[in-house]
């Protein structure tokens, strides 16, 4: 499968995150796990041994081979806490590459990580989050969905990291143009986000319905969102330059107010380079020539 | 058992009664190893004949270290629900660590680990003086296992700190900060901190040196962490003749906090909780 594992520089030197099956693939092959057998019952069999050992022996054996089992099961046990921690402590520099916006980096790590670790639910999540995180901004949506499948498949239904993932999905189905797909995925969490409102989920919930206008061309609807969108889009920070951008286009399109389009483009390169905005979603391209102009 | 853990999580923070569980948990521990070796060692003296003996000692020594174990590794078990309930439910996470604070022997990480959540409750719920007493007590004795802590402690009492008006102490935890590895966030926390500091200190030109990257650095922190990073780096902006500079921070933090985080930090209150409380913990 190392013909799966995205390469950082390709054969042109470019980078090449891998498609949407070898995600999926990949993903399959690695399954959760639960700790096998011996390694759950090991230590008691060789405790259990070493006392039945103990009794069978005599002289100095019997006083030799059972704390020699204990001392064994201690630094057996050492070691896995060791290993575990070394995995936590990489995990943590995964995210921060990702933080960072080293996504290609990230993502080569994460995917060469993924199958160590099967057995510890709570990494693999963090894990498969940076995937799908590096594969959003890559622009690898359909890649990024079949992650973010597999991370819901783990989730309790109800759970706020579901509902987050399912508005992040539905934004990658949005960005990939899946658009039945995406508002299926948004009516379901619809009742279920009220609560969190002013939130970064809320408000990445009212960037994905603005998204889905956009998409959808029904710049109006979006247009009516935005007495309230600057207070609903502020917890995602510097992000939500891209709500603010897409609502200027929603003005332009709807061809209502010119200078509310302009106010709004205003603020979204406030926080935002407008290269920024148009390589993510390159609709804004005519905005930002406009403003040029 | 010290009157001290009756309420332990409730009551005002003492020093001295945490030294008094710190060394209430060696006591026992102590002994009860003391004993277990005296007991090992009293089989070797009496010779292997009585293999049953030996086997028994085993088991005993075994168990006795393993029950103790379970009392930290169950408090380990409980951290989780308390760290949630810091955030959402404040009472049951101080009914929580009251419980877990009761608990003897606890190993040293584990009731370090617990105090380190009382910190973080405390600063959730603004009582800085007292956050700022428990780190203080916290960073002044080893911490073992939970050594890990010691970064988010640093960050917690330089705030305390801050909040409180004492530089002095603020300064030192910066400063031990400046020595410490750092995760990205930390890392991200101690910028805002000691920008924070700059300011109320008035050395307005370190604040606003390198202002491009710290507003770089401020952008992966939550949005009002990021705004309050602006409008301090705005203010130092305007004390060093750099209105255009300034202006435009200002623009930014207008979009990144709320009307009325806006009035705050335009009167100078920098204090939106800089340092992240739980969002980090699961991490510690």
């Amino acid at each position: 499968m190392d013909e799966a594992i995205p390469n950082q520089a390709g054969a042109a030197g470019a980078f090449t995150p891998p498609t949407a099956e070898q995600v999926q693939a990949w993903i399959a092959r690695h399954p959760m796990r639960e700790a096998s057998a011996w390694l759950r019952w090991g230590p008691w069999l060789v405790l259990g041994g070493a006392v039945l050992l103990m009794l069978v022996l005599d002289g100095a054996a019997a006083l030799i081979v059972p704390w020699a089992a204990i001392a064994g099961l201690f630094i057996f046990a050492a070691s896995r806490a060791r290993s575990a921690a070394s995995l936590g402590q990489r995990t943590v520099k995964l995210q921060e590459a990702t933080m960072l916006r080293h996504y290609p980096v990230a993502l080569r790590s994460a995917w060469r990580m993924l199958p160590d670790t099967v057995m510890n639910p709570a990494l693999r999540s963090r894990v498969m989050g940076v995937m799908a995180v590096c594969l959003d901004q890559l622009r690898q949506y359909d890649a990024a969905m079949e992650v973010y499948d597999a991370l819901l498949s783990d989730v309790p239904n109800g759970h706020p990291a579901g509902m987050e993932l399912r508005v992040r999905r539905a934004i990658a189905a949005l960005s990939a143009d899946h658009l039945a797909d995406a508002d299926d995925a948004l009516r379901r969490v619809r009742h279920q986000l009220e609560p969190h409102a002013g939130t970064p989920l809320g408000a990445g919930f009212t960037f994905a319905q603005l998204l889905q206008h956009v998409r959808t061309h029904h710049f109006a609807d979006a247009v009516a969102m935005s007495p309230t969108l600057l207070d609903d889009l502020r917890p995602l920070g510097v992000e939500a330059g891209y709500g603010h951008a897409l609502m200027a286009l929603c003005f332009q399109e709807a061809g209502a107010d010119a200078p509310a389009a302009q106010r709004w483009w205003d603020r979204a390169t406030t926080l935002l380079p407008a290269a920024a905005l148009v390589g993510r979603y390159p609709e804004l391209a005519p905005m930002m020539e406009q403003d040029h102009a | 058992m010290p009157e001290t853990h009756e309420d332990a999580a409730s009551a005002p923070f003492h020093e001295s009664a945490m030294r008094r569980q710190f060394l209430y948990d060696a006591a026992v521990r102590w002994t009860a190893a003391a004993a277990m070796l005296a007991l090992v060692a009293y089989v070797m003296a009496t010779g292997p004949g009585g293999a049953l003996i030996s086997g028994l000692t085993v088991f005993i020594v075994a168990g006795a270290w393993i029950g103790m174990g379970l009392i930290s590794a169950r408090t380990l078990r409980d951290l989780p629900t308390i760290t949630a309930a810091i955030q959402t439910d404040p009472a049951a996470a101080e009914a929580g660590l009251g419980d877990a604070l009761r608990r003897v022997p606890l190993a040293a990480w584990a009731r370090v680990m617990l105090y380190h959540r009382l910190a973080v409750l405390r600063h959730r719920q603004q009582r800085f003086a007292e956050a700022g007493r428990v780190c203080a007590a916290l960073l002044g004795r080893p911490m073992g296992a939970a050594r890990n802590l010691r970064p988010h402690l640093l960050l917690m009492l330089a705030e305390a700190a801050l909040e409180s008006g004492d530089v002095v102490t603020a300064y030192h935890a910066l400063l031990d900060l400046h020595h410490t590895r750092l995760s990205l966030s930390e890392a991200l926390q101690r910028m805002a901190l000691q920008t924070r500091y700059e300011v109320a200190i008035g050395r307005y030109d370190a604040a606003a040196r390198d202002a491009a990257s710290k507003v770089s650095l401020a952008e992966l922190l939550p949005a009002a962490q990021c705004g309050a990073v602006h409008a301090m780096l705005a203010a130092a902006a305007q004390h060093t003749a750099q209105d255009d500079l300034a202006r435009r921070l200002w623009a930014r933090v207008e979009l990144l906090c709320t009307p009325q985080q806006v009035d705050r930090l335009k009167a100078g209150g920098f204090g939106v909780g800089l340092v992240q409380t739980t969002e980090e913990l699961t991490e510690l």
